[in-house]
């Protein structure tokens, strides 16, 4: 394998995640025959749209070293609100979304605000917002259903191009715009100096502020744009509806070999844990796996999955740490 | 500290006690007007009866209403419809929701008993771990009510008789199958396995289905309570089982989940059908817009069992005749009762 110029350490330690998808991919596949058909592919895209959209803007937050644990609750707050302006006060489905996504962002940019000008622990200033947003949304709604919203505003959620549902287009347009924005944007890369070193980035002038308030602001426009995916695909907005999505994402994303203590993770890798996560949740329902029982797998696959994925870094390093093929 | 950050502390102080004054006046004077509409129309309507309320004596009771999860509408409408019944009989109602959590409860109930509350009204997660609260709140003179689920100490209670609903889910159930789809179906179950009341109902909607409608088979099942996961079910469901029809649910959330489910996969036609249990307002809207949530099982409208709870902690606190042990009565909704069903409960649906 040498060469070609790449090990086989150094093939694990990049695609290892890959591989226990294609794994998970192959079991399900002989194991259920409506697994592989093409509705079902789309189905689990569709359904994982919402947590890729919200994964692009909780990676940059992780790449630049925080974690927002409040877009759960936050999803739920732009559900409400959004079909709270459309169904109460007759407004216009878009200036609707347009207002959610506003109010949205400004909270983000305030998290951002919070963790870097106070010197807030991000986990603490996101739980602080997660039981805020709570609030406002079970404020709005009193806990119960708002229903009612015009059809047009469903066609977001459960309408096609072609054979593609619009959200998948809309996940995919939203992971290709991070991709890029990562890897090709001197912004992006900035991300990566910011969580790698704060202290380096700033002595090298990069206005680490700054950049932190705009990763929060984006995480929490893109979680917006999640929510507003959910509300039409749900065509009721409930206070309930993002409970658990915080940890739904940032597991997808942490799969997806984003470090938690920030400053790595590619846009491939948050795919393939989007991927896994669909996946594994479609397979065992198509199995008909007990609900007991699809909870201890995914809590195994997941410990499975990550261990690999830094075992396979481990058999690329020396007792250094450094890599072997360096 | 720096004058920028005393002007950043200073600024989001502002903000914050801004923001919770503004809240606190949403919460008291612009709460029932700011509900959703959908729900609002039907929610804010007065049943018939309530006008006694408004003639009523008025009462300087403080309640403490303390619920299961207020997450989930029927528990939330509940306690708005408490809300406002106890207010206009002037007292003061505080309503907390333990999230499914019950040390949350326990502590919950022990600082309504600090609080020195009139009445206790408690949607328990688990009666037993409230042996000792409902004990101390008892000796300490409090009216004690077990809303849904009996107390270890309660002054009265109203409870689900959770295995006649089921019965009554699949009745509804097996009468479609018969008459639309030849006796025979397949079967998806919506059930909530960690909650003993809710097997009990699931249990009983699979006795009774394979009793009344013997060729049909419950073929998949998965947890649900809400409406995104209904909906994430549904379409799991239809993959596996492309030509399944039929979806019973232990609650009305999951079924309006699974109504969408079915729309979004261009699925719900006219031999679909889908019951759950609880008589929510969207799903009564759903029932009568003659979608594929073609029946619930209802406990009678909100504002009527606020008002038959608080009016029994009224008469034991004020020495009238109540009583003690009651039972919610299950109706079961379709589209042959439902404008004589909201005529009954003052429902007013689009």
């Amino acid at each position: 394998m040498k060469g070609f110029g790449f090990n086989r350490s150094e093939i694990l330690r990049q695609y290892g995640i890959l591989f226990v998808l294609i794994a998970m991919f192959i079991i399900f596949s002989v194991a259920t025959p409506n697994f592989l058909k093409v509705e079902n592919l789309f189905n689990v895209a569709r359904q994982v749209s919402m947590m890729g959209i919200a994964a692009v803007g909780m990676m940059f937050v992780m790449i630049a070293g925080g974690i927002d644990i409040s877009i759960g609750s936050l999803l739920s707050f732009v559900n409400v609100f959004c079909a709270f302006l459309i169904v109460n006060f007759n407004v216009h489905p878009l200036w609707a979304s347009l207002a959610a996504v506003a109010v949205a962002s400004v909270g983000g940019f305030l998290n951002g605000v919070i963790v870097t000008q106070m010197k807030v622990p991000p986990l603490i200033s996101t739980l602080a917002f997660m039981t805020i947003w709570e609030g406002i949304a079970f404020l709005i709604s009193r806990g119960m259903t708002i229903f009612g919203l015009p059809d047009t505003f469903r066609t977001l959620g459960s309408g096609y191009v072609g054979p593609i549902p619009i959200p998948v287009i809309i996940m995919v347009v939203f992971l290709a715009f991070g991709g890029f924005f990562l890897n090709k944007t001197y912004i992006g890369r900035y991300f990566y100096a910011v969580g790698g070193n704060e202290e380096a980035a700033g002595l090298s002038g990069i206005h680490v502020r700054k950049l932190k308030w705009l990763v929060y602001t984006l995480c929490a426009a893109f979680t917006a744009v999640a929510g507003l995916v959910m509300l039409a695909r749900l065509n009721a907005g409930a206070a309930t509806t993002g409970k658990g999505f915080e940890f739904q994402v940032i597991t997808a994303v942490v799969l997806g070999g984003v470090s938690i203590a920030g400053g790595t993770g590619r846009m491939f890798g948050v795919i393939i844990g989007i991927l896994i996560m669909g996946f594994l949740s479609n397979g065992m329902v198509l199995l008909d796996v007990s609900e007991y029982v699809q909870r201890i797998i995914q809590g195994v696959v997941l410990v499975l999955a990550v261990g690999f994925d830094c075992l396979s870094k481990d058999i690329g390093m020396d007792k250094k740490g450094v890599l072997k093929s360096e | 500290m720096t004058q920028k950050k005393r002007m950043l502390c200073l600024i989001v102080s502002v903000v914050l006690i801004a923001s919770m004054t503004l809240m606190a006046g949403c919460n008291s004077s612009g709460g029932s007007s700011a509900a959703p509409a959908g729900s609002s129309a039907a929610a804010t309507e007065e049943p018939a009866g309530s006008s006694a309320a408004a003639d009523a004596v008025a009462r300087d009771y403080d309640i403490g209403v303390a619920f299961y999860d207020l997450n989930d509408p029927f528990w939330a409408e509940t306690a708005n419809c408490m809300k406002e019944y106890g207010e206009e009989n002037g007292c003061t109602v505080t309503i907390v929701s333990a999230e499914i959590n019950a040390a949350k409860q326990v502590q919950q109930v022990e600082d309504f008993i600090s609080k020195d509350v009139d009445i206790l009204v408690i949607g328990a997660v688990d009666p037993a771990t409230l042996e000792e609260a409902t004990k101390k709140a008892m000796d300490a003179g409090i009216i004690v009510y077990g809303y849904c689920f009996a107390l270890p100490y309660e002054t009265a209670e109203i409870i689900v008789d959770d295995a006649d609903m089921g019965a009554k889910v699949a009745e509804m159930a097996a009468d479609f199958i018969d008459k639309n789809l030849g006796g025979k179906a397949q079967i998806g179950m919506f059930n909530l396995p960690l909650y003993p009341s809710i097997v009990i109902r699931e249990e009983a909607i699979r006795e009774k289905m394979a009793e009344l409608s013997p060729e049909s088979e419950f073929v998949m099942t998965a947890e649900s309570a809400t409406i995104e996961t209904g909906m994430t079910a549904a379409e799991n469901f239809l993959q596996a089982y492309p030509d399944m029809k039929v979806i019973t649910s232990i609650g009305d959330g999951g079924a309006y989940g699974a109504m969408q489910g079915f729309e979004n996969a261009g699925k719900a036609g006219d031999d679909v059908a889908i019951y759950g249990t609880g008589g929510n307002i969207e799903n009564l809207q759903a029932i009568k817009d003659g979608k594929v949530v073609r029946g619930t099982v209802a406990l009678g409208y909100a504002m009527q069992r606020a008002q038959a709870v608080l009016d029994t902690c009224f008469a034991a606190i004020e020495g009238g005749e109540y009583e003690k042990m009651a039972t919610f009565t299950n109706t079961s909704v379709t589209i042959d009762n439902i404008d004589q069903y909201c005529a009954d409960a003052g429902i007013t649906l689009e």
